[in-house]
């Protein structure tokens, strides 16, 4: 674990917490290297994967990314978190789902290297969200029926009246919102958004295919990382680079088929979970 | 000179805009922006174009002067050399953006 002291060169900062090494009693230091490892158990323990690359890839981590920098982001080689700009978000190390949706892009880069820009940007976005709900609930014991669907609520800052950023289920975070305005994430394909901002909207239409996971696992119900998850895992890593929506809807579908067989209800949940938000699979 | 600054993307997406006037600056700040904005292109020298960084930022900075609007883009993976003082800076004065779904076309 690494301080980089409010300045965004030079990478990866200051060593501050080495592997195995005990707390330091520096909080933002402390829960960025405990999240870092329920990411790393999870992906061990519930998917047979040795880190990012399945080869023990060290997972080299950043906190206090620039001065006032609201965001965490993948940089290709380790992951880096700001300390939030005090008003509108606080540290994003708060989040254990925010630390393991970065970890996540690495594990994207290692597998499908889905694209960044568009409908595979969004893939991408999404697949780091999935994994990120699953590695949640997955440390709270929480089934599809008790977990928090919404993500983002440990950094919403004191001027924001929102209770999270992302919702997966078929409401949006926030409504109207004074500050915000609109949750601007879609949950059909017909309300795609074409945009040049964010890459193409990539944290935006990704909320379709953040459903789509949303429903399968409500369907299939229980821990959501048993059957959706290992589906969805399953099928992302078997994306190609520029792969669209239908791409990964046919996917999960044939790891479903694969892990369950024709017939079975758990293919006819994925089918469904697809099917729901517009996106039909090519199978 | 009017300089403002639009921050798009990142984890939580939301975006963030903030605007000085030169005039209201500190003398240093006002040497700083008119060094960075006004003697291109040693200030804003593009970088090499590198692919996009997971969850990284884009920007966009528009310079109003009275011969007229520059608007450059950038993004966190080839922030020009010189832009990265400008950015903490401004970073403090950075303001939400509402969203509305109008801002954008759906397919249909």
């Amino acid at each position: 674990m690494h301080d980089m002291q409010a300045t965004e060169y030079p990478k990866p900062g200051k060593l501050v917490r080495l592997e195995r090494a005990a707390a330091v009693n520096d909080q933002t230091v402390d829960e960025a290297y405990e999240f870092a490892g329920v990411t790393y158990d999870f992906y061990r323990q519930v998917f047979s994967r040795n880190s990012l690359d399945d080869l023990g890839y060290p997972l080299t981590a950043s906190v206090r990314f620039g001065p006032g920098v609201a965001n965490a982001l993948w940089d290709g080689n380790q992951v880096l978190f700001g300390d939030g700009d005090g008003q509108y978000f606080l540290p994003f190390t708060r989040s254990l789902a925010i630390v393991a949706h970065e970890f996540t892009h690495g594990v994207v880069a290692f597998t499908s290297g889905l694209a960044y820009q568009g409908e595979s940007g969004a893939l991408n976005e999404s697949f780091c969200d999935v994994m990120s709900a699953q590695i949640v609930q997955w440390r709270d014991g929480a089934t599809v029926e008790t977990a928090d669907w919404t993500i983002g609520r440990e950094i919403i800052g004191p001027k924001l009246a929102v209770q999270g950023i992302r919702s997966f289920t078929d409401q949006p975070a926030y409504s109207g919102d004074s500050v915000l305005g609109d949750d601007p994430q879609p949950k059909h394909i017909r309300d795609y958004v074409i945009t040049t901002d964010d890459y193409g909207g990539v944290h935006i239409n990704s909320g379709i295919p953040n459903h789509a996971f949303y429903r399968a696992a409500m369907a299939l119900g229980g821990q959501s990382w048993l059957k959706a998850g290992r589906i969805w895992y399953d099928g992302f890593r078997k994306l190609s680079s520029q792969a669209t929506f239908k791409d990964a809807a046919t996917a999960t579908v044939l790891a479903a088929r694969a892990s369950y067989g024709a017939g079975s209800p758990e293919l006819a949940a994925v089918e469904d979970a697809w099917k729901a938000v517009g996106v039909a699979p090519e199978v | 000179m009017r300089v403002t600054l639009t921050q798009t993307g990142g984890w939580a997406n939301v975006s963030m805009r903030a605007s000085l006037d030169s005039e209201t600056l500190t003398p240093s700040e006002s040497r700083l922006v008119h060094e960075l904005l006004q003697a291109p292109p040693v200030g804003l020298l593009r970088s090499a174009a590198r692919a996009p960084l997971a969850d990284g930022m884009q920007y966009v900075l528009e310079v109003d002067t009275n011969a007229g609007t520059r608007v450059l883009r950038f993004n966190d993976a080839d922030k020009p050399v010189g832009v990265q003082k400008l950015l903490e800076l401004m970073r403090p004065l950075f303001r939400p953006v509402p969203y509305t779904r109008s801002d954008h076309h759906p397919l249909g």
